[in-house]
């Protein structure tokens, strides 16, 4: 028992050294971004639930073998959700569809999206959160995003160049362009700001 | 289906396999890294090409070649070494980029480091005669070389406006026997015997002259000087070739 809740307070690098030694250790790290990771491929991708759990689980499976390939200057989370992100877009590739219309813990995204686009805080929070599901997913992939890296994941910028593997100065002007293509979708969907 | 049962499912799935081993990651990186660096050294090559075609060019009398300098400098930019070039630096940046920490880097800084490289690197290469050797082993075994890659003999070829280059093969009192680079002999007449161009000139020069075309056999020549680049000439030497010497000529 008390082993078991030493492991739970290890870092992540420490929980990577434990799983080449031994398995079963993996279930500690699984377990910490079993959620973080689900949330993410559903906001990126919008699968349904089963298939969320599909791509999870070959996810882990890849964080599995590719662990010997894990850089101790990353952050292991940065890592992680590299290789989410890799297969999100290549399951995007195999089936060739756009991600399907996918709903967002409104009201986090809501407080984010209110302090950063500077919208007034008297408007509707039920009419905003109604709306802007809508808008985020008309946004092209590569904007969307980052905007849930930078205000539903709230990564910062160097942990997003690492898990797109982007430049810091390219992940800053697709943040811009991305805030931008959001109020433009907002105007177009004449959505009161 | 519950989130245990997921890192279940994990576990039992990932019972059979094992992690890659830690050396094909890095046998990876090494060959990512040897393509980047391989790549950058042709670029440097060809940078030392393009110095030494640029450098060992008709700056002299470029008046007497084209009406003005841009149109000079358009006709013998080597326009093909240049396009070699932006190639490998753009196949060094490829590798680059992929290697583990080159997505840290933008597309400019890249691009300004392997430019600074292949400046410093060409510039050794060019002085070491590197860049007047790949010219001289290409136009032995390119075809079209000559006519469409490094086209200053075609300058040199052009009689009807004066210019005419080649290989001295006699030298009289009155005149000159040259043998052009398609191997005609020309019959020179000269009047200016007082440069030391001239004073000096021996068999097997390999020389420019600018002057006017009389006939298909005689030219009279206003100006003399040695030839610059196109070392690959030297094969082209009717006489003894340790006697067919050149201008800025490098000894490896």
């Amino acid at each position: 028992m008390s082993d078991i809740v030493n492991k739970e307070n290890l870092s992540d690098e420490q929980l990577v050294e434990l799983t080449l030694e031994n398995q079963e250790d993996f279930l500690y790290l699984i377990n910490r971004y079993e959620a973080k990771l689900a949330r993410y491929i559903k906001r990126i991708a919008g699968l349904g639930k089963e298939d969320t759990e599909d791509l999870l689980q070959e996810v882990f499976i890849k964080i599995y073998q590719n662990i010997n390939n894990f850089d101790k200057d990353l952050k292991f989370s940065s890592w992680a959700y590299r290789i989410t992100h890799n297969e999100v877009i290549d399951n995007y590739r195999k089936k060739q569809s756009r991600p399907q219309e996918m709903t967002f813990d409104a009201e986090n995204i809501l407080n984010n999206i209110i302090s950063e686009f500077n919208i007034s805080k008297e408007l509707d929070h039920k009419y905003l959160q109604a709306n802007i599901s809508q808008v985020l997913n008309s946004l092209d992939l590569k904007y969307r995003e980052v905007l849930v890296l930078k205000f539903l994941e709230e990564k910062e910028y160097k942990e997003i160049s690492d898990i797109l593997k982007k430049p810091m100065g390219t992940v800053a002007t697709l943040i811009s362009r991305a805030k931008k293509q959001f109020l433009q979708k907002m105007k177009e969907q004449e959505i009161k700001l | 289906m519950s989130e245990k049962n997921i890192s279940e499912q994990i576990l039992d799935k990932i019972k059979d396999v094992k992690p890659k081993p830690r050396w094909q990651f890095l046998l990876k990186d090494y060959i990512i890294w040897l393509a980047a660096s391989l790549a950058l050294i042709i670029s440097s090559l060809a940078f030392a090409v393009v110095l030494y075609m640029m450098i060992d060019n008709d700056w002299d009398i470029y008046s007497n070649i084209s009406n003005s300098l841009l149109e000079f400098v358009f006709l013998t930019l080597p326009y093909f070494w240049l396009l070699f070039l932006g190639a490998f630096i753009l196949i060094a940046y490829y590798y680059f980029r992929h290697t583990k920490k080159g997505y840290k880097f933008s597309l400019s800084k890249i691009f300004l480091v392997s430019l600074a490289i292949n400046i410093f690197i060409g510039a050794f290469l060019y002085n070491a005669g590197v860049g007047q050797a790949i010219d001289g082993i290409v136009a032995q075994r390119v075809p079209f070389y000559k006519e469409l890659i490094n086209r200053r003999q075609h300058i040199w070829s052009r009689v009807d406006d004066g210019l005419l280059g080649g290989v001295v093969v006699g030298i009289e009192d009155e005149h000159l026997s040259l043998e052009d680079m398609e191997g005609n002999i020309w019959i020179i007449q000269h009047f200016n015997t007082t440069t030391p161009n001239f004073i000096n000139l021996q068999i097997g020069d390999h020389v420019r002259m600018i002057g006017q075309k009389i006939d298909s056999q005689n030219f009279k020549m206003y100006r003399i000087m040695p030839m610059r680049g196109m070392h690959w000439m030297k094969e082209h030497c009717p006489v003894d070739k340790e006697h067919c010497p050149f201008m800025n000529e490098r000894k490896f």
